[in-house]
């Protein structure tokens, strides 16, 4: 059950062969004869060091499963390891983390797609695979105002009913300062770039930002499974055509485009987009940014191996919106045409994605380094990317395993006011550099505020490490709302994860309310759907979750022993007269 | 050089410094003054005698600088996580030890982990210099090398988080909250998935170990030693970051090394 044994047993699986027809035979009997056995589970989870909420929800999940008869095994790891467990490899039972959720509801596609079950990376993470939500998510990307967001809403409601993720909460994003530094800090979002592009500071001077992370390599890779507060990073490095602000998308690299739509098969509505690159635009070394190199970029994600291998190695990321684009041209130096498979209100989506310079990258479509014992990918996912290239507002300078800094690019389009959207959000008095400082620890950033090395941090507090925080009177916090949620992944190619009503049993057994309030000291909102942070261009999707559905099998975060029981019983399980939960097999 | 980097020298200079003026301290004490005196002739001869075990605890730490980095990966891919197992026997003790923290406590334990641990490991490499042979010197050697050895083949092996990194809520990270930059001295070290056994425990039960051994030379060594060691123990679950498990396996290495070394060095 647990992740490294089943990975031995891969190794071992030449040798193993004897040894598995006769234990067929053997599970064939002991089905003929009704026997079960006790079933346990293994729960994945970022080390308390990384994260400290998912440790401790993980931890309070395994003592309820316990409750109820079910042998859980706690497995704390690094965040890149659990990531990479349960994205790339698909080796988990069950794991607590935090999913990052984009905006537009076409992200459930991502999520929850059959297509992308068998697809390494954020698309589908847990396998799920059901035709009447497959026909939903499909249909909602061709439509539409009103009629969308009832399909998007009868998505969701599918999705709750299956329950590959158990959503549990929202967490807000936490940002800490000096209370005598005098930065302007805009609404965002503490993961947004444009946080720190609208940064106004006191004569431009250098900002130094600590982060949640252990020391080492900084990976920098826009299309690799990174860590979340690389992510913010990257995206001050690459540009993308287009920029979100809530339910709104704003030109960025592009000056503007224009959308028509185009009939399509089936009478599925479809989008062409012909996208006017700005003027003038060139990457970090000084080579112009062509159309071409656009057009390279989303055959990129659609193929990292572009064409030399079978079968192709689409990325880890972007899944979603790469997958609605049907063909693209480069119209001349400047212009390029985009043919979308959705509708003309959704298909701008495809522009989000960070655009790649094609002289870099596309060499790296071969095989990349191995990591021990992953499938083969390319070298476009697995690169650190370490000397990024990009085309952003900032650029990357110099780093250490402490610290990462970026300089102002001066030849961007923020520098020499750009109108509209981008003029409004880009500070002229944003810093000159930003320096981001690894913290392997929490308590560091109350330390490092506290003594002037640090200006801001932006890394997530436990209720303890808060209060400690808010006791100093040299530093105060700003809430600010996340994207994504807390919640707990199951594999969906194991058994007993299998099992639409076990799944929906454990869903049960964490207590939301008493979570928000213990784990997260009231800094998030529970929730029982994973649209909670959707946005739709209508304004109309409200789509919170229904509690009726998930009831706490308990009360004030203890779970009750013979109700647990009962729901699992209620849903087809037996127990054996020790009391643990058994299964067949 | 970054802020991190700064403040990561001054820790190791202000360590360093603590450290030289202890063993300064302690070398008079335990040699004695006229001894110290009269065999500071053979320093270099000792020195000498002993080349090949101090050569080996060299390679040994040179390697182990080399293999650690990829040792969390190794491990994941072939090793056996074994926090749940440690976690179902021992329950919830290093709470309990947890429960005695007072404020001077924490302060004394958190010296004791870092700097009079560091002293007890570099002591024996002074002191021995002065010893009549060379032999205590070659065992201290040999006994750190398979100290050091089977720590990283275990490290390997076993996945074990410490206690502050499994039992959140419960126990505290006190060493990291009450000194956040301590932290960016034990990273240079420490992997999080290497708890068990406990390289701080065995080491300084090693160091105990020998004092114990050389107690017919030097009577005091074991006076001085035995009451830093028996801190270190304690401070490395009162701090949360290792289960009575660890600890116990890193008294068992602890025995394995030296009667390796005194075993190796009577052949010859």
């Amino acid at each position: 059950m647990d992740a490294p044994r089943s990975r031995r047993a891969v190794l071992g699986s030449a040798a193993g062969a004897t040894a598995m027809a006769s234990g067929c035979l053997a599970d064939l009997n002991a089905f003929a004869r009704g026997q079960r056995r006790p079933v346990s589970v293994s729960i994945l989870t970022a080390a308390p060091d990384t994260d400290p909420f998912a440790p401790v929800i993980a931890r309070r999940l395994a003592t309820a499963l316990e409750t109820a008869g079910v042998r859980a095994t706690l497995l704390p790891t690094s965040e890149s390891n659990l990531w990479r467990e349960v994205l790339v490899n698909g080796k988990f039972d069950i794991y607590v983390g935090r999913h990052p959720i984009d905006p537009d509801p076409d992200v459930l596609r991502e999520l929850f797609h059959s297509r992308f079950a068998e697809e390494p990376g954020w698309q589908n993470p847990t396998g799920v695979t059901d035709p009447a939500l497959d026909e939903l998510l499909d249909r909602q990307r061709h439509e539409t105002g009103r009629r969308r967001v009832e399909t998007t809403a009868a998505a969701l409601d599918r999705i709750s009913e299956l329950g590959p993720i158990a959503p549990l909460c929202v967490p807000y994003d936490l940002r800490m300062q000096r209370v005598d530094d005098r930065l302007e800090w805009s609404d965002y979002g503490v993961r947004n770039a444009l946080s720190y592009v609208s940064l106004g500071t006191p004569d431009r001077r250098q900002v130094t930002v600590g982060i949640a992370g252990e020391q080492g390599d900084w990976n920098l890779n826009p299309l690799g499974v990174v860590e979340r507060d690389l992510r913010t990073i990257v995206d001050l490095l690459y540009d993308r055509l287009a920029v979100r602000t809530g339910g709104d998308l704003h030109p960025w690299l592009a000056a503007g485009w224009e959308t028509e739509p185009d009939g399509g098969a089936d009478g599925d509505a479809e989008s062409v987009l012909t996208i006017s690159l700005r003027d003038g635009a060139t990457w970090h070394d000084g080579s112009p940014i062509r159309a071409r190199d656009v057009a390279f970029t989303y055959r990129l994600l659609e193929d990292t191996a572009l064409g030399s291998s079978r079968p192709p190695a689409p990325t880890v990321r972007y899944r979603g919106r790469s997958s609605l684009v049907r063909s693209v041209e480069a119209v001349d130096d400047v212009t390029v045409r985009l043919a979308v498979a959705a509708s003309p209100t959704v298909a701008p989506v495809a522009l989000t994605v960070p655009i790649l310079p094609r002289h870099i990258w596309r060499s790296r479509g071969t095989r990349g380094r191995f990591t021990v014992l992953d499938d083969p990918v390319t070298e476009a996912i697995t690169t650190l990317n370490e000397t990024p290239v990009g085309s952003g507002p900032y650029r990357h300078l110099e780093d250490d395993r402490t610290r990462l800094l970026l300089s102002r690019t001066p030849e961007h389009f923020l520098e020499d006011d750009p109108g509209g959207f981008a003029g409004e959000v880009g500070a002229p008095d944003r810093p000159e550099r930003l320096e981001f400082a690894a913290l392997a620890s929490r308590d560091m950033a109350r330390e490092f505020l506290r003594n002037g090395e640090l200006d801001a941090a932006t890394v997530p507090m436990s209720p303890a490490e808060f209060e400690r925080m808010r006791a100093d009177a040299l530093v105060e916090t700003v809430d600010t709302r996340a994207l994504g949620l807390y919640g707990i992944g199951f594999n969906l190619r194991r058994y007993p994860m299998t099992d639409a009503g076990f799944r929906r049993v454990i869903s049960r057994l964490v207590d939301r309310e008493h979570v928000s309030r213990t784990v997260f000291g009231r800094r998030a909102r529970p929730t029982t759907s994973v649209g909670a942070t959707l946005v739709d261009g209508t304004g109309r999707l409200r789509w919170r979750g229904d509690t009726t559905r998930h009831p706490f099998l308990g009360s004030d975060g203890d779970v009750d022993a013979a109700r647990a029981r009962e729901a699992f019983r209620d849903v087809g399980f037996a127990y054996s007269e020790q009391g643990h939960l058994l299964v067949r097999r | 050089m970054s802020f991190q980097t700064r403040l990561l020298v001054a820790l190791l200079l202000e360590v360093f410094a603590v450290v030289g003026v202890a063993t300064a301290l302690t070398l008079p004490m335990v040699v004695g003054a006229s001894a110290l005196r009269e065999r500071s002739r053979q320093v270099r001869q000792r020195l000498h005698d002993s080349l090949g075990a101090i050569a080996l605890v060299l390679g040994v730490l040179v390697l182990n600088r080399f293999v650690r980095p990829i040792v969390p990966e190794l491990s994941w891919a072939f090793g056996i996580p074994i926090t749940d197992a440690i976690f179902r026997v021992e329950g919830s003790f290093v709470a309990w030890v947890q429960g005695f923290a007072r404020p001077w406590l924490t302060s004394y334990l958190a010296f004791a982990y870092v700097h009079l641990y560091v002293f007890a490991l570099l002591v024996p490499f002074v002191l021995y210099l002065f010893a009549e042979d060379a032999r205590p010197l070659r065992v201290t050697g040999i006994a750190y090398a398979t100290n050091y050895g089977i720590g990283v083949i275990c490290y390997v092996v076993f996945i074990a988080y410490g206690p502050r990194n499994y039992l959140v809520g419960e126990v505290d990270s006190l060493l990291y909250t009450t000194y956040p930059s301590i932290r960016l001295l034990t990273q240079q070290a420490n992997v999080n998935t290497n708890a068990f056994p406990s390289l701080h425990t065995s080491l300084s039960v090693t160091v105990a170990l020998l004092a114990l051994w050389t107690r017919r030379q030097f009577p005091r060594f074991p006076i001085v030693i035995v009451p830093i060691t028996l801190s270190v123990v304690v401070a490395t679950m009162y701090l949360g970051l290792h289960w009575a498990m660890d600890v116990l396996a890193g008294f068992a290495l602890a025995g394995v090394s030296v009667a390796i070394g005194v075993r190796w060095t009577a052949r010859e």
